[in-house]
């Protein structure tokens, strides 16, 4: 895996996968031009997939499949509990493993859920898809 | 396992092959890399988005702004 640039959120895979969320698809392409990686955490890919139709599901299948620009990263055993801890704070629609992943790794989150998003992490480090 | 191949290059393209010390890795790496692009920009499309190079030019003026601001 290349430089993680990165990390999506799950309101940012939703909008992927349900054909609103084309700063997504412009995301992913400068971090591919910037020979980057994109880190997806593993339970937003979860969150995702239970909400998304059997076209969304495809759409969010081949995004974490076919490029290795994105990179599925693990939720571990020992922060299980702190992300359903962030989860509770900035709610299913950002992941409490996206906040642990961005902050683990010390990249920024991009988010369609910025005002959750900054609950737990600070703003200059969110990037808000819906501002394009 | 590796197969050989013959290329003919422009002069500025072979210049750049000229300074480094692996032409075949260079080029090896070069070629991983469009692949890496060509890849990430067929998944969206196949999505269905359609992507413009100004709508990428300004998510990486937004991205560098970002980055600029937590160094």
């Amino acid at each position: 895996m290349t430089e993680v640039r990165l990390v999506l959120d799950t309101s940012a895979l939703l909008a992927y996968a349900t054909l609103t969320g084309v700063a997504v698809g412009e995301l992913l392409t400068v971090v591919g031009e910037d020979g980057g990686t994109v880190a997806v955490p593993a339970a937003c890919v979860l969150a995702a997939h239970a909400a998304l139709d059997a076209e969304g599901r495809g759409r969010l299948a081949r995004l974490v499949s076919d490029t290795d620009v994105v990179a599925v990263v693990p939720l571990l055993g020992a922060d299980a509990l702190d992300a359903a801890r962030a989860t509770e704070l900035v709610t299913e629609q950002v992941g409490g493993h996206a906040v642990l992943e961005a902050r683990r790794r010390d990249v920024f989150l991009a988010t369609c859920a910025a005002p959750h998003a900054r609950r737990a992490l600070d703003p200059d480090v969110v990037l808000d898809l819906t501002l394009r | 396992m590796t197969r050989r191949f013959s290329i003919s290059l422009p002069d500025d393209v072979a210049a750049e092959l000229d300074a480094v010390d692996n032409a075949s890795a260079f080029i090896a790496e070069a070629i991983r890399e469009r692949r890496r692009r060509e890849s990430v920009r067929q998944v969206v499309a196949d999505a269905g988005y359609e992507i413009t190079e100004d709508g990428v030019s300004r998510m990486r003026d937004a991205v560098r702004r970002l980055e600029a601001r937590r160094r």
